[in-house]
């Protein structure tokens, strides 16, 4: 009932900035198109095919499109705010609260990743009205697509968690933050779809976190997803969340130790 | 309701020299520093209390609230508030205690204050005949229903104070840290917040830590001081008897009767001709500031010097008292 109540006020908050939500939601469109779309024109006109690795250019395009989608969903390009809460004290008015601090950011974040899921759905829509849904778009694969996102926020969360953890002893985390959001891009399908990684490196992937936070809700939302890989996808995320989570559960013991509550 | 004994606390923090050359030093070899913030700190405070904490920028006041609030741990000593060790955060004792912090908004900044004011009632599980109960009393006794329903970044600093003093005793709280609940704040909103909390604590009975550095705060709500210098208490007793044990002057204030004095005007109270240290001359009124032992004598030198129509006697400014205090080295009381 807590959560659900920090669940809808961060959800008043957020759709009280209107205008954040429209530039967001056109920025996205304008900008991770543009340039997707001149680079892989390029591709298949070179190759001379109709689809590459199981992509026409057609669900290329909306895999680029769906990817800062999704990653704002997931919250995989930014911070959760922990970090900056244990450097400026905010961190404090939280523990004296008698309620988890971790259910309570975890709310707020579903509920930041509410409003995004409401741009990801407009968008799709305005997509399928424009050039149809893509051949594997079924109401499992949405169904698949929205576990999976679901997973990814969860994994992402506790990822963060753990990271900006080390704030309570550093004096920066933000490049250790980027160190990891470049490997997201990398490994999980940002700049380029898995699919088109060698064997070897899939089959390594598929076995570490990164993937699930893109490639994989995308893959289940575009229908190229089986019931058994769906599972073992979400099998790996929710696992990778788990680690991560035991580990933010020991550095906030320890790190609460050394908390100085600067700020007030 | 909070007792603490030997209560110590260390920080440890880097430091740099200024300039380039000082932050490329840094980036190979760094330099620490400990801070002592709390050496071996004794309290107690007892239910309806308010204690008023005083001490200069960098005493260990607010570590000390912080530390009784279970915000940090401490590095040596022990605590209990309401039975509870604070910094182990048990969620019973949270749901006893409440800390108001002048300096940092508390509430959420983009909501208005009564959605703020539900999710605390969530988080604290308040029932909702006692929510709306104690919501209406605080809201009426601020004068700020009006503004309920408007976003906390849209008030002014007074009328935000209001919605924090509202948003932390909600679920009336046995034990209250207040520190610094006036800054900045204009007169008349100083008066509201200090009148406040003197009918919250005549209602409830908490034990209350106070932390100001405007005196008529520490004058109007406390009864007991709690002085701290580097860390360490220096006085801890009754505010009366801080002034009448350690003020070392008193203040006379006479007034003169307009129309008798001679036709070239009243003696100029000149050093070596007056009582004391003069404080204020206009013409019609004569302030000095005399020795405790003199008071008497600089009475009787006035009244027979000056047409005196009304002479006062009174004791030292507390906030000046303190300053002289703080300035001492050495345990007071």
């Amino acid at each position: 009932m807590i959560a659900w109540r920090f669940y809808v006020n961060n959800l008043q908050r957020l759709v009280s900035y209107r205008a954040e939500f429209w530039i967001g939601f056109l920025g996205t469109l304008v900008s991770q198109i543009g340039v997707a779309y001149f680079l892989w024109k390029a591709i298949y006109q070179a190759r001379g095919v109709e689809s590459l690795r199981g992509y026409t250019f057609g669900g290329i395009m909306l895999y680029y499109l769906l990817v800062p989608l999704v990653e704002r969903v997931g919250h995989a390009q930014e911070m959760t705010g922990f970090s900056g809460e244990i450097y400026d004290g905010g961190l404090s008015r939280y523990l004296l609260y008698p309620v988890s601090y971790f259910r309570i950011k975890y709310a707020g974040n579903l509920a930041q990743a509410t409003v995004y899921l409401v741009q990801l759905v407009l968008i799709l829509v305005a997509y399928g009205f424009a050039f149809g849904m893509p051949s594997g778009f079924s109401p499992l694969s949405i169904l698949q697509g929205l576990a999976a996102l679901g997973a990814s926020l969860t994994l992402c969360f506790f990822l963060s968690a753990a990271l900006e953890m080390v704030a309570f002893w550093a004096d920066n985390v933000w490049s250790l933050w980027i160190l990891v959001r470049m490997t997201i891009s990398l490994l999980g399908g940002g700049m380029i779809p898995l699919a088109f990684f060698p064997g070897w490196a899939r089959a390594a992937l598929a076995w570490l976190p990164f993937g699930s936070l893109i490639d994989f809700p995308i893959r289940c939302l575009l229908g190229k997803m089986g019931c058994g890989e769906w599972m073992m996808g979400l099998a790996v995320a929710f696992a990778w969340a788990g680690a991560f989570g035991a580990a933010t559960a020991v550095l906030w013991r320890r790190g609460l130790k050394s908390y100085a509550g600067v700020g007030i | 309701m909070i007792k603490a004994r030997g209560l110590s606390k260390t920080f440890r923090v880097h430091k740099k020299e200024a300039g380039l050359k000082g932050s490329l030093r840094a980036l190979f070899a760094r330099e620490w520093t400990t801070v002592h913030a709390l050496k071996g700190v004794d309290l107690d405070v007892g239910a309806g209390e308010i204690v008023g904490l005083v001490g200069a920028n960098g005493a260990g006041k607010t570590t000390l609230v912080k530390a009784l609030s279970g915000i940090l741990y401490p590095s040596g000593g022990t605590a209990e508030v309401l039975g509870h060790v604070p910094w182990q955060r048990k969620n019973e004792f949270r749901r006893q205690i409440a800390l108001i912090m002048g300096q940092k908004a508390q509430l959420w900044w983009d909501l208005p204050a009564g959605d703020g004011f539900m999710l605390l009632r969530e988080i604290y599980q308040v029932p909702k005949d006692r929510f709306r109960a104690n919501l209406d009393a605080l809201v009426e006794a601020l004068q700020i229903r009006d503004k309920l329903g408007i976003q906390i970044r849209r008030l002014s600093l007074g009328e935000r104070m209001k919605m924090e003093l509202i948003a932390a005793l909600l679920h009336q709280p046995k034990v209250v840290f207040l520190d610094e609940p006036t800054i900045g704040l204009d007169l008349a909103a100083q008066r509201a917040i200090r009148n406040f909390i003197l009918e919250y604590r005549r209602r409830e009975n908490p034990a209350m830590i106070l932390t100001s550095h405007y005196m008529e705060d520490i004058e109007r709500l406390c009864e007991r001081i709690v002085l701290m210098r580097d860390g360490e208490l220096v006085y801890d007793g009754p505010r009366v008897k801080l002034v009448s044990a350690y003020a070392s002057h008193k203040v006379l204030t006479a007034h003169l009767r307009v129309g008798e004095t001679p036709a070239d005007g009243p003696p100029r109270p000149e050093a070596g001709r007056a009582p004391g240290e003069i404080l204020e001359w206009n013409g019609t009124q004569l302030k000095v500031k005399v020795d405790r032992a003199d008071a008497a004598a600089a009475a009787s030198h006035l009244l027979q010097t000056y047409p005196v129509a009304d002479l006062s006697i009174e004791e030292e400014d507390i906030g000046t008292v303190i300053e002289a205090m703080l300035g001492k080295k050495g345990a007071v009381a």
